[in-house]
């Protein structure tokens, strides 16, 4: 008797779910329609899966799992296993590529800026004599030139970098800071002229045959 | 996952892609802020190499060496001075690449390359000739490889190396000294006379060089070196040389003869007149120390220089 409800509903639902084929589904209908109790059976569930296919859905809240796992009753430990757990529990680390990359990245900077911290040179709260600068005035008597630089070992002999301004009484001027050291120089007189210091503390031959000027700067 | 938990981990994302972006962009700004200054200045030398008339294989062998002068440690912007201010001479591009070579030897045997990067820079700017400064250049170099041992035994025999970097001074004031032909001896004899005054190497560099200064204005090597000599033995320093050097100019403005010169600083010396009397540099002097600061962050010094061009 077991076995033919067990079969009975097994035939119910292969109905209601579309599994019979055209042949087999009308043999089970004639079959629901000439045994009452079967029918009854058959119109029960037909009912019940219509029921739930017109009812409304509920969404389920997307907090629902957290607020029921807050609702449980704590599980209570005592502080000797939170920290053994701490310290001991396996963990397992979740990783990705863009998280693997910061972590290189940043380490890497770390990394540069260790080396550049150690290949920085020791600073001392005093500046030392040989980074100090002096003031030097130079000056040339010239009232016939139009332009007058002065190049040297200070300015890699550029012939465009220190100018000297013309005051009214036909004197060129110009103020250089430089470190303590001894320079060599020559001014150039209107873009062509190279003119020893006339005046200079010094001279020195440059090499090519010509004297340049030595200037000592000291502290 | 929760709403809150989707949101925390859209942060973290968003926050780990920055601090990724971040990192990349600090890295490179580090690595440009350090090698900014030297690859601007490589660019103003490759432009200039492009703009001008030479042969693409000419332009190619000069860039070639100065990769290499570059890679080897010479100052990038030295590099692209002798590039730029060759080729605005019109100095010839295997001329260039001559230069170029010889810093690159300098610096490769670890020797001091200022001295010779100066003399080129020198020789371009004042449009000395381009086999003229070949010359000058490879002999200088050869002398440097010279003076390195030396300064390296006296420092041995017990003279004191100042700081860091002094030696390396040293070391191209005595290839100066050789290349004005001034005997080894007298050089290895100054360090020994340094050393027995319990100089430092400070100041045998500037007794050399003040040696250096005398037969380039026309002194023997001889009267220099005994004069230098008998001021270290006097235990005169570094100021009192400077003065002995101003000395000998005043004497040579005045039209007297060297040996002149060299007799009355002897006789100066042996009153004990040639010392430094605190004198500022210089000419045409602005103030003694102290008058009066000029921007500077020194002690305020405005030490001078100055002429009249006749």
């Amino acid at each position: 008797m077991k076995n033919d409800k067990g079969s009975n509903r097994d035939l119910i639902h292969k109905l209601l779910d579309g599994d019979a084929a055209p042949d087999e589904q009308r043999d089970m209908i004639a079959q629901v329609q000439a045994d009452p109790v079967l029918k009854q059976e058959f119109d029960d569930i037909a009912g019940a899966l219509r029921s739930v296919g017109t009812s409304e859905r509920m969404p389920v809240p997307a907090f629902f799992t957290a607020e029921v796992m807050r609702r449980l009753p704590p599980k209570k430990m005592p502080l000797g296993r939170h920290v053994r757990d701490f310290l001991f529990k396996g963990r397992a680390l979740k990783w990705n590529v863009a998280t693997a990359f910061v972590g290189a990245a940043l380490a890497a900077l770390v990394f540069t800026q260790v080396v550049r911290v150690q290949n920085r040179p020791v600073e001392t709260a005093a500046v030392p004599a040989q980074e100090q600068l002096v003031t030097v005035k130079m000056n040339l008597y010239a009232p016939q030139a139009h332009h007058v630089a002065v190049a040297g070992t200070f300015n890699k002999w550029k012939v465009d970098s220190n100018i000297l301004k013309k005051e009214d009484n036909g004197l060129w001027t110009i103020n250089i800071p430089l470190k303590p050291g001894s320079y060599s120089y020559m001014f150039v007189v209107d873009g062509k002229a190279w003119i020893a210091d006339p005046n200079a503390q010094s001279y020195d031959d440059d090499g090519f045959g010509q004297k340049n000027s030595v200037l000592r700067v000291n502290i | 996952m929760n709403t809150s938990g989707r949101i925390m981990s859209k942060i973290m994302k968003m926050a780990a892609l920055y601090a990724l972006a971040g990192a990349i962009t600090l890295t490179f700004a580090l690595r440009a802020g350090a090698e900014g200054t030297g690859t601007n200045h490589l660019d103003e030398a490759r432009i200039s190499i492009e703009q001008s008339s030479l042969t693409k294989e000419a332009k190619v062998g000069i860039l070639t060496k100065a990769d290499r002068a570059v890679t080897s440690g010479v100052p990038a912007e030295d590099v692209a001075i002798i590039i730029t201010r060759g080729l605005k001479q019109g100095v010839p591009g295997t001329a260039i690449e001559g230069y170029l070579e010889t810093v690159t030897s300098v610096k490769k045997q670890d020797l001091p390359v200022r001295l010779v990067l100066d003399r080129i820079e020198q020789g371009l700017a004042k449009g000395v000739p381009a086999e003229r400064i070949s010359g000058v250049t490879q002999k200088l170099s050869n002398h440097l490889a010279a003076a390195k041992p030396m300064v390296e035994r006296i420092e041995s025999r017990g003279v004191k190396p100042a700081h860091a970097g002094r030696s390396g001074d040293a070391v191209e004031t005595v290839a100066r000294a050789l290349e004005k032909s001034i005997p080894p001896d007298a050089i290895m004899r100054t360090g020994e006379k340094v050393r027995d005054q319990k100089g430092s190497i400070v100041l045998f560099d500037r007794a050399v060089g003040t040696m250096t200064v005398f037969v380039g204005n026309g002194m023997r090597a001889e009267q220099a070196s005994r004069l230098v000599h008998s001021a270290i033995d006097r235990g005169y320093s570094t100021q009192d040389l400077d003065t002995m050097e101003r000395s000998m100019v005043e004497g040579l403005r005045k039209n007297r003869s060297m040996d002149e010169v060299v007799s009355g600083m002897e006789s100066r010396m042996e009153r004990g007149e040639m010392r430094d009397m605190h004198e500022q540099p210089g000419g045409g002097m602005m103030g003694g120390p102290g008058s009066g600061g000029m921007g500077g962050s020194g002690p305020g010094k405005m030490g001078g220089s100055g002429g009249m061009m006749r």
